[in-house]
């Protein structure tokens, strides 16, 4: 979702010192890239006011918080200060907080226009204690004629059943390569920075749908080399390139184990921990395309390799004997 | 059946447009409801004439006299008809008809006899028949009626303001009534449950047209009151309490106007709209007579009456048309629409048939016509709505819409040149339209959830019934002063009683999932009845001393609520205490709430009512005792339907029904959060976003609860659940509870039936197996040097692998992991062999292990063979090997424990009682207390508390005498006096047992081994 980023010069100069990750954080709804549904959704009730309490679930990096943040900006516009209180996994949120801070900042009396509530984001909401939560219970009910919540979180099951009854819940989901690739380009530009295709390719592969980290990726990049290609990247953001790693994968369910030794003798030469490298061989494997009950066979054997690992044992024979013996149980399959 | 019914009352708007849907559950609610309806009508009948009925029933059985059906029928108590239905099938050997229920049959069984005594009767007959049908009417205002649909009750709304009064007489019947008519209607088709039992109902319709009855016309006739006797029974409450506003007249305006209320109203418990016609000066009648003016029909209203209304001419009014004449007479609307879609009587038999037969074709058409209908109705009428808003003196903000439905139609010159008004509408603008505007404003700003809340507690979704929580509720409040006053003594229900109301308890325990109406209904009630509510909630500190202090103080004071708010002049006493979250009470702030919450209800002065979600919390256990229980289950899905469609309709928002249905499955019925997405998809509505969103909405609304490890398991090795779980999903499984999950599996992967042949299932059991074996490596090694980075791999091996392997269905039941509580047990067994070990260290040598393997066996068959051969006389010797080994008479016991294989006799059991009474008793008198018997003598020393002062001057003397052994006497001496100081401070132990040697000394011969031991004892410390 590419939008025209209308940041002035100025402006850019105001921020220049900031992360890049602050810097280009969107403050308008249309700047939000990915999960447009909802957040159009959300800028719709952030013209006309009285959205519903709000909780928002997905992965790190997909915009819960700043899309949580423009609703309260164009919400609240001056009064941003005064009508929303934020509190974070880095504040105190135990139980008294919630009694005491949060239920003040409830009865509190701030004049809006009609139809605006004073709001209480709640990020990393899952973090929050049960007592806590408990406790803001009622405090969500008794006060929604003035404040609003909304809460954002990685995983929706950790907040208690009560309080998802009492919002309207949200997901978001992880955003696509294009969406990122997209935004990159965006920054790159802004920034001037000198690209090339596959350098940004390889900041949208180890970003994984991770917007933050994808611009933090870029930004290292830049920093440290100036320009953006794959091998730049791939000095930073250092881990066995998953790419690799699936072809060893895929050599091995061919039953061909020299060139999968081939590979993970490069990435040994590369000087990857054995950790990392298995690590990332128990990623990949999970989403390989081959035959699923092979592919069950694969993660028992790494799994027993990873354990091996974890245990010591971080040779490479160790990892070479799972190249061996998944060349076996594809040979046995 | 219900339904079925509705076939009699052609003239009734019905607003069911679902009945198929309901069709299905209704039989089994019903059953549930014929069982307790004696209770309900006694607990809160409204009915005027129920004693009448009863009577006249009597009557009637009297004048059936010759039948010997005559016992039964006297009784209007269905369970005892239904008792009495086997004796009369014995004599009458009637078909038992599989139409009818159990009571129609009662019926039945009197036709024979009716027949001979019809002309004597036929008089009389009518007018009991009459009578029969009133108390069908009278009752059938109340009972549950669960499924609302308001959409339809909102067309049924807009489409018919029915202005009433005799106009209706000279008007020609617009073509558009039985349209709407038809529109709020359920389909025939669907009514009647077999042909036969609808042809019957026509019968039964053409009676009471015709004054000629014939015979088989009479049975029918009976039948068919038998069915309205049933079904008043099951008669639902008001379809749609509060859905409209009852207009402000002024008083008197139905002075002179006589009323009868029939059949269940759409906003209105009948007992309510009788109220509000007195309260205008109306006068209520029972029976419909010449002298009634109008008859207000509701829903299933009763055919008799109907009839009878033709009869005298009486002017038939639907509920809408009531409040229109109370707005006429007190000249507060200019007009409303008229006639239109006004309910009317014709005088004319000849147009009155026609237009039933009108209805009927026309109440065939399907409900999609009426949703249609529907569609194309509301939209004008929102935009009207917001136009005339001012015009509304809308005092509740609730229901706006209905008075301007009223206000927005057309005037119609007509009516207003008959209407004239008595009031001066000037009245209305200026104070209204502020009014109105400071109200328009606060809705805009609040949630729905909280523009939509119930106002009173009929509006609470799922609770109308007569045997409801909100009913048990009320009731239980309403005599909690009288139960509670303290001169009666109440007596513990029995915890399985059915029909318990709590009186006992002093406090009542909501429970139930979230969002279903909890909180609403307890404040809800305590509002209607005018109590004091002082709220506790989880955002309240509620510790001990805080509950001590506040509420204590708080509950002997006096509201001044109702003083200050001039709604009273009395300064009310009567408060209840809401303690809402009692599952929240949790942490360091809250401690020791619950006990003092349990102590506030022991002795509390005021009703206190607690809320909790899961009522088997163990938090909540101990509170569960000393409350009411009332348990709050989800209402079921077409209940909530019809509320949330209902919010659809008010803020113009399209949503079709079945999405409705998606969303309230997603939240698990869960009423609030249904509202809170409507509104959050509302949003999207305007967007026009719909269609594009679709396939992501019901994973919007799907609400996430952590499963327990027993879903988890069901789900690890289900092979439906398989199919659309994708591998990330199924190793998500084991995250639920990572350290719970690998211990089902394990414990219950034998009990799954693996799909594929049988032969197969060895080799898959022993994958299986594998994996798990291999999982519990990966868990040590995650344990033990807290490589979390394993836990993926503990998932895969743990339970992605078992589920994979084992994929299929569960035959057994799933059991707890056996291997917790084995742990347990082994950890106590070895916490046993290491205090034998810690005990016997002076004489034993060895280890923990040899402790338990090579001395235990011997060390408790020396103990125990010579009780068991020798009886009293081995005692002693049992007790020698006992001081030998310095084992207290507490790790006799662990020794048994410890021996002892599982299934094989202890060897105590060969021992005598009392021998092994003699044993302790002995024990006790002899060995002294080691230094690490410590607790177990306390009791005795408090015993001897008194004594303490002479147990300490004694001891000097007798550490004296016993000093034959010169240097460790004085060391004893020495001991003696900094234990007496150390441990009078700490257990005020030694005096007791030094005491108790001094006792022992002088009356046993046993000195020198009492002697021995203690200077061992103390060599000990």
């Amino acid at each position: 979702m590419p939008e025209e980023c209308e940041i002035t010069n100025d402006e850019l100069k105001k921020r220049s010192n900031l992360p890049w990750i602050e810097k280009y954080r969107p403050i308008k709804f249309e700047e939000i890239v990915g999960n447009a549904d909802t957040v159009a959704r959300l800028s719709i009730f952030a013209t006309q006011g009285n959205a519903p309490n709000i909780i928002i679930a997905g992965p790190p990096g997909v915009g819960k918080t700043t899309t949580i943040q423009c609703l309260a900006r164009i919400l609240l516009g001056d009064s941003y200060k005064e009508a929303v209180l934020e509190l974070n996994a880095s504040n105190e949120r135990g139980i008294d907080v919630v009694r005491n801070k949060i239920k003040m900042f409830a009865q509190q009396k701030v004049t809006l226009p009609k139809g605006r509530h004073k709001i209480v984001i709640l990020d990393e909401a899952d973090s929050m204690t049960d007592g806590a939560q408990q406790a803001l219970r009622r405090t969500m009910e008794i006060y929604s004629n003035t404040t609003r919540f909304a809460l954002a979180c990685n995983t929706s099951e950790k907040i208690i059943e009560p309080i998802q009854s009492r919002c309207a819940m949200l997901r978001f989901t992880k955003l696509s390569d294009a969406q990122i690739l997209a935004k990159l380009i965006e920054v790159c530009q802004l920034e001037k920075l000198t690209y090339d295709e596959e350098g940004l390719e390889a900041i949208v592969f180890t970003a994984q749908g991770d917007m933050r980290q994808a611009l933090n990726n870029l930004q290292a990049t830049a920093q440290g080399f100036g320009s953006i290609n794959n091998e730049n990247v791939f000095k930073v953001c250092d881990e066995p390139h998953p790419m690799l790693i699936q072809d060893m994968l895929q050599h091995c369910a061919a039953n061909d184990i020299h060139k999968a030794y081939k590979i993970l003798a490069k990435l040994w030469r590369l000087g990857y921990a054995p950790e990392d490298i298995i690590g990332n061989i128990f990623r990949v494997c999970k989403r390989l395309t081959i035959d699923e009950q092979l592919k069950l066979n694969f993660i028992k054997e790494i799994g027993i390799t990873h354990m091996k690992i974890v245990e010591g044992t971080n040779s490479l024979l160790q990892l070479t004997s799972l190249l061996a013996r998944l060349c076996t149980a594809t040979e046995e399959h | 059946m219900q339904r079925g019914i509705d076939s009699f009352f052609k003239r009734l708007p019905s607003n069911n447009k679902k009945s198929d849907e309901d069709a299905s559950p209704a039989p089994k609610k019903r059953k549930a409801r014929v069982i307790s309806s004696d209770e309900d009508e006694i607990a809160e009948s409204p009915q005027v004439n129920k004693t009448g009925k009863d009577h006249k029933k009597l009557r009637r059985a009297l004048d059936d006299t010759p039948s010997p059906n005559k016992a039964p029928t006297k009784k209007p108590s269905l369970s005892k008809l239904k008792n009495a239905v086997p004796t009369k099938r014995a004599l009458q050997k009637v078909d038992p008809s599989a139409l009818f229920g159990g009571e129609t049959k009662r019926i039945e069984a009197q036709k024979p006899p009716r027949p001979k005594d019809k002309s004597i009767i036929e008089l009389e007959d009518e007018e009991i028949d009459q009578s029969l049908m009133e108390v069908d009417l009278d009752e059938s205002v109340k009972a549950a009626e669960s499924h609302q649909q308001p959409p339809a009750i909102e067309i049924s709304k807009s489409l018919s303001p029915p202005p009433p009064i005799k106009r209706a007489k000279r008007a020609t019947p617009s073509p558009e009534p039985p349209k709407a008519k038809a529109a709020g209607r359920t389909p025939k088709s669907e009514k009647p449950k077999t042909p036969k039992a609808r042809a019957r109902a026509s019968n039964g319709h053409a009676d009471l047209d015709t004054s000629v009855l014939s015979d088989e016309e009479r049975h029918e006739r009976k039948r068919m009151t038998a069915v309205l006797y049933q079904k008043y029974k099951n008669r639902a409450s008001c379809l749609n309490p509060g859905c409209k506003e009852i207009p402000k007249g002024t008083p008197d305006c139905l002075k002179g106007y006589t009323f009868l209320v029939t059949g269940i109203l759409e906003s209105m418990e009948r007992g309510e709209a009788e109220s509000v016609i007195k309260e205008y000066g109306g006068r209520v009648m029972t029976v419909v007579g010449k002298k009634l003016n109008y008859l207000v029909v509701g829903e299933e209203a009763g055919p008799k009456k109907l009839a009878q209304a033709d009869e005298f001419n009486v002017t038939v009014l639907s509920e809408d048309g009531l409040f229109d004449l109370i707005r006429e007479r007190s000249g507060l609307t200019n007009g409303s629409k008229n006639g239109e879609k006004s309910i009317k009587k014709e005088k004319e038999e000849s147009s009155n048939k026609l237009k039933v037969k009108q209805e009927k074709s026309e109440s065939m058409k399907s409900p999609r016509d009426k949703k249609d209908k529907q569609k194309e109705h509301s939209p004008p009428k929102a935009e009207l709505k917001v136009k005339k808003e001012k015009r509304d003196s809308s005092k509740s903000p609730r229901v706006p819409d209905i008075k301007e439905k009223h206000s927005d139609t057309h005037i119609s010159p007509k009516k207003e040149l008959k209407v004239e008004p008595k009031k001066d509408p000037q009245r209305l603008p200026s104070n209204n339209a502020t009014n109105a505007q400071t109200t328009a404003d606060k809705l805009a700003a609040t949630a729905w959830v909280d523009k939509y809340k119930p106002a009173s507690t009929k509006e609470i979704v799922g609770q109308a019934g007569a045997a409801s929580n909100v009913n048990k509720l009320l009731n239980w409040l309403t005599k909690w002063y009288v139960n509670h006053d303290g001169k009666k003594k109440l007596q513990r229900p029995n915890p399985w009683a059915k029909n318990d109301d709590g009186s006992f308890y002093k406090a009542a325990l909501l429970s139930g999932p979230p969002g279903i109406g909890k909180t609403t209904t307890a404040t809800l009630v305590c509002k209607e009845l005018g109590f004091d509510t002082v709220e506790f909630n989880a955002s309240d500190t509620r510790s001990k001393k805080l509950l001590k202090e506040e509420v204590s103080s708080l509950l002997s004071n006096k509201s001044l609520y109702g003083f200050v708010n001039g709604r009273s002049q009395a300064v009310s006493k009567k408060h209840v205490l809401l303690m809402d979250e009692v599952d929240g009470m949790a942490g360091n702030e809250d401690r020791g709430g619950m006990q003092e919450l349990i102590a506030l209800i022991k002795d509390s002065s005021v009703p206190i009512i607690c809320m909790c979600n899961d009522r088997n919390h163990p938090k909540i256990r101990s509170l569960v005792n000393y409350c009411y229980d009332l348990r709050f289950q989800r209402p079921r899905l077409e209940q909530i339907k019809g509320r949330i469609m209902m919010i659809c309709c008010r803020e113009q928002v399209k949503m079709s029904p079945a999405k409705v249905e998606e969303i309230i499955a997603a939240t698990n019925n869960d009423i609030r959060q249904s509202i809170n997405h409507i509104a959050l998809l509302s949003a999207g509505e305007k967007l026009d976003l719909m269609s594009k969103s679709q396939p992501t909405d019901d994973k919007i609304a799907q609400k996430d609860i952590k499963l327990g490890p027993w879903d988890v398991v069901r789900k690890v090795f289900s092979a439906e659940d398989h199919k659309h779980m994708s591998l990330y999903d199924k190793c998500d499984l084991f995250f639920h509870d990572y350290s719970m999950a690998p211990l089902f599996v394990q414990q219950n992967y034998l009990q799954v039936t693996p799909q594929g042949p049988r032969k197969d299932i060895l080799s898959k059991v022993a994958a299986t197996a594998e994996a798990l074996s291999l999982g519990d490596l990966v868990d040590r090694c995650i344990r033990g040097s807290s490589a979390w980075s394993l836990l993926p791999t503990q998932a895969v091996f743990s339970s992605l692998l078992p589920g994979e392997y084992m994929c299929g269905h569960f035959t057994g039941q799933i059991n707890f992991p056996g291997w917790l509580g084995k742990n347990s047990r082994s950890n106590k067994r070895s916490r046993l062999a290491q205090e034998l070990h810690d005990h016997t260290r002076i004489r034993t040598s060895g280890s923990r292990q040899s402790m338990r393997l090579d001395y235990a066996p011997y060390l408790l068959s020396n103990i125990v063979r010579p009780m068991a051969t020798y009886g009293q006389e081995g005692v002693a010797a049992a007790l020698d090997v006992m001081k030998d080994y310095h084992l207290l008479r507490e790790d006799l016991d662990s020794l048994i424990e410890l021996t002892t294989w599982p299934g094989k006799k202890s060897p105590m059991d060969a021992v005598d009682g009392r021998v092994k009474a003699a044993l302790t008793r002995s024990y006790n008198k002899e060995v002294l207390a080691y230094s690490y018997s410590v607790q177990t003598n306390i009791k005795k020393k408090r015993a001897e508390a008194v004594a303490d002062e002479e147990g300490m001057l004694d001891m000097e003397g007798v550490d004296e005498d016993g000093g034959t052994v010169g240097a460790v006497d004085s060391d004893d001496e020495d001991n003696d006096d900094l234990e007496l100081d150390g441990l009078i401070k700490a257990k005020k132990k030694p005096p007791a047992s030094t005491s108790k040697a001094s006792t022992s000394k002088a009356s046993t011969s046993k000195k020198p081994s009492a002697a021995a031991s203690k200077p061992k004892a103390k060599a000990k410390k």
